[in-house]
């Protein structure tokens, strides 16, 4: 990862963690206090909002400034962690995350029971990180089938824990 | 002494004994695969373990927390990845001696190691504990809550990464743990409207997400990491007595240095390893040759991540405050089952606290015949691909968050948390302050707050109470001694 692509990180992310705060700031003013109290219910929230929304100001403008220094430079290819060998999958990442939201969806709604939506994920789940491998999809199949009905079997039965 | 023994007669069940086996075995299994680490482990088995009795599930989650942490060395030994960040420094000396045409030396000498520094740690858990406990419960709510800051300004100074975003972390994990029902006066706030957020963010979520789902997340985008495969022979994987001799000095150092390190509330394996090894090689008239295999490194970094074990579990058990990351889960874990660890577990729960000392010795006793019995089995068990564990994790997860309040809004906050701790990984914030700050936040505010009232709205006894002082003093110099390196670095 080149190091400006590692400043626009931090700059997202410490923004991302200032609406946080500004979020959890604004609700801590409903907080009803009391005058019995040095200090009520809503001091805490509020002081480590304004502390973590300052710590990630200060993360924000040193990463601003890193940026703006490399910018002008060419991409360098320094990496952040040890260089890999390996191609990463990121968007594999965001299709499995995609398909998880669907099967937790899934079973919120009632649309599926456990069983059925298990089996349905983990097969769907098995041919993107397989990429249609029919071989090893096979086996994660018989394998969604055990976790799916076994599964049901030990939460339900054993645990009396009632599953979607 | 006679709690010990009687504890120890306690776990001579069978039912003991098969909890001890399971989590010994599962926690170096998992351990060994690159990719899950034990604190996935201990948070996804968290769930299963409500259905079990207090002592039960200690008894089970502390022989996990044995087993990962020690079986991590087979892969760093043979694969040159560590299982999980405790054995990254194993990986120096441990591959190159294995490549070298000695795995079963190395694996040997880590085994060994490992047990020797379990079992130096726990000399000092089983021993110090009782008795800082005795002290503890003198400690009044001052006292706690400089406790808990000193616990987040240590553990943000030596978090990898940047201080500022350790301290960041930290505080996002106290901000994290505010919504719910406040610890004074129980109105509920920060709910946002929520109905669901009435009762906060409940702790077993957020666990499994930050360390189940993020991990996940992580192992998809790395999918295609290649490993290259050293043939296991396991000739010499029995340590002699003259190796014993020539390392004892070594052993006995690590294991110390790894006790030290695991009793400051906060800094885990990992760092007890890197002192060590530090430790090791400045020491030895052959610094040179640390690095191309030689028995000293591995058997440095081995004991000093084990001995953090029983290190890690004194302030826990007599303080309430996780020497690690794995303790905060634990933590979390005595509070699912209405026990709060601190100065009164001695008192109001002896038996828990003196089951989890006994478990913590007959554990590292099993990891030693376990490891020794099953590396070969284990070394094939990691060659399982990635493919066909990621499903069955991720409904694990799924399931396990589920179970606990028969709630779907659990598994969106599992969910969402490992996003958030995926996220915060990339812009390398460290989690472990999140995970203490999350976990310790009710304790620190209680505590604040009740102290004002006591004292008519003064914060002076945080400075006038002795202890308080200690602690206030600890937090201080490490924040000053760190922003000082930061103003060093950018001059």
């Amino acid at each position: 990862m080149s190091l400006k692509r590692d400043q626009k990180i931090d700059m997202g992310v410490a923004a991302l963690i200032i609406v946080i705060c500004a979020a959890f700031f604004q609700q801590s003013f409903l907080i009803l206090e009391n005058d019995y109290e040095p200090i009520g219910a809503a001091f805490l929230p509020k002081i480590l909002c304004i502390a973590i929304a300052f710590l990630a100001a200060l993360i924000f403008h040193k990463a601003l400034k890193n940026y703006l220094a490399l910018k002008n430079l060419p991409e360098t290819e320094k990496t952040f962690n040890t260089p890999v060998d390996f191609e990463k999958k990121p968007l594999m990442a965001v299709a499995c995350a995609l398909v998880t939201v669907a099967y937790v969806g899934a079973m919120d709604i009632n649309l599926l029971d456990f069983k059925v939506a298990t089996v349905t994920f983990q097969v769907l789940l098995g041919a993107i990180l397989t990429k249609l491998d029919l071989k090893r999809m096979a086996i994660i199949s018989a394998i969604a089938v055990v976790i799916g009905i076994g599964g049901n079997y030990i939460f339900k039965d054993i645990f009396f824990v009632d599953l979607p | 002494m006679s709690e010990l023994i009687s504890s120890f007669g306690h776990l001579m069940t069978m039912s003991a004994v098969i909890y001890i086996f399971i989590g010994v075995t599962a926690g170096i299994v998992v351990g060994a695969i690159p990719g899950l680490t034990g604190a996935m482990l201990i948070s996804l088995t968290l769930p299963l373990t409500y259905y079990m009795d207090s002592g039960s599930s200690m008894i089970l989650l502390i022989s996990m927390y044995v087993g990962s942490i020690s079986g991590s060395l087979i892969t760093a030994i043979l694969l040159r990845i560590p299982g999980t960040p405790a054995s990254v420094i194993t990986t120096f000396d441990g591959y190159p001696m294995a490549m070298a045409g000695k795995p079963g030396r190395a694996i040997g000498i880590g085994i060994m190691a490992s047990f020797i520094g379990g079992l130096i740690s726990w000399i000092f858990l089983a021993f110090l504990s009782p008795l800082l406990g005795k002290i503890a419960v003198k400690m009044g709510p001052f006292e706690f809550f400089s406790m808990v800051l000193m616990a987040l300004v240590l553990i943000a100074s030596i978090s990898e990464g940047s201080f500022i975003k350790g301290i960041l972390s930290g505080f996002l994990g106290l901000l994290v743990a505010t919504p719910g029902i406040e610890p004074v006066t129980g109105q509920p706030r920060l709910d946002f409207g929520i109905a669901d957020l009435a009762g906060g963010f409940h702790l077993l979520p957020v666990l499994i997400g930050i360390f189940g789902a993020n991990q996940i997340i992580r192992d998809i985008i790395n999918s295609e990491q290649k490993t290259k495969k050293i043939p296991l022979k396991l000739s010499g994987l029995f340590m002699s007595l003259n190796d014993l001799k020539k390392q004892a000095f070594n052993l006995i150092r690590s294991s110390l240095i790894g006790t030290w390190i695991g009793i400051l509330p906060g800094i885990g394996a990992n760092i007890g390893s890197v002192l060590a090894y530090g430790a090791a090689k400045n020491s030895s008239k052959h610094p040179e040759k640390f690095g191309t295999g030689i028995d000293d490194g591995i058997a440095a970094s081995e004991a000093a991540n084990n001995a953090t074990i029983g290190g890690a579990l004194i302030p826990l058990l007599t303080l309430g405050i996780p020497g690690s990351v794995i303790d905060a889960i634990l933590l979390g874990a005595l509070l699912i089952h209405n026990v709060q660890a601190g100065p009164l577990l001695f008192v109001l729960h002896a038996e828990i606290a003196y089951n989890i000392i006994i478990t913590a010795l007959i554990a590292n006793l099993f990891m030693f015949v376990i490891m020794i019995i099953s590396t070969k089995m284990i070394a094939k068990i990691i060659e399982v691909p990635k493919v066909f564990l990621i499903p069955v994790i991720l409904v694990f997860c799924v399931m396990g968050t589920f179970a606990l309040h028969n709630t779907m809004f659990d598994v969106w906050v599992m969910l969402l948390f490992g996003v958030l701790g995926f996220v915060l990984e990339m812009a390398a914030i460290p989690l472990g302050p999140f995970v203490i700050g999350l976990i310790l936040c009710p304790v620190a505010e209680l505590s604040l707050r009740s102290g004002l009232m006591a004292s008519g709205g003064s914060f002076a006894p945080l400075v006038t109470r002795p202890v308080s002082l200690a602690f206030m003093i600890i937090a201080i110099g490490t924040l000053v001694w760190s922003l000082y390196k930061i103003r060093l670095k950018s001059i």
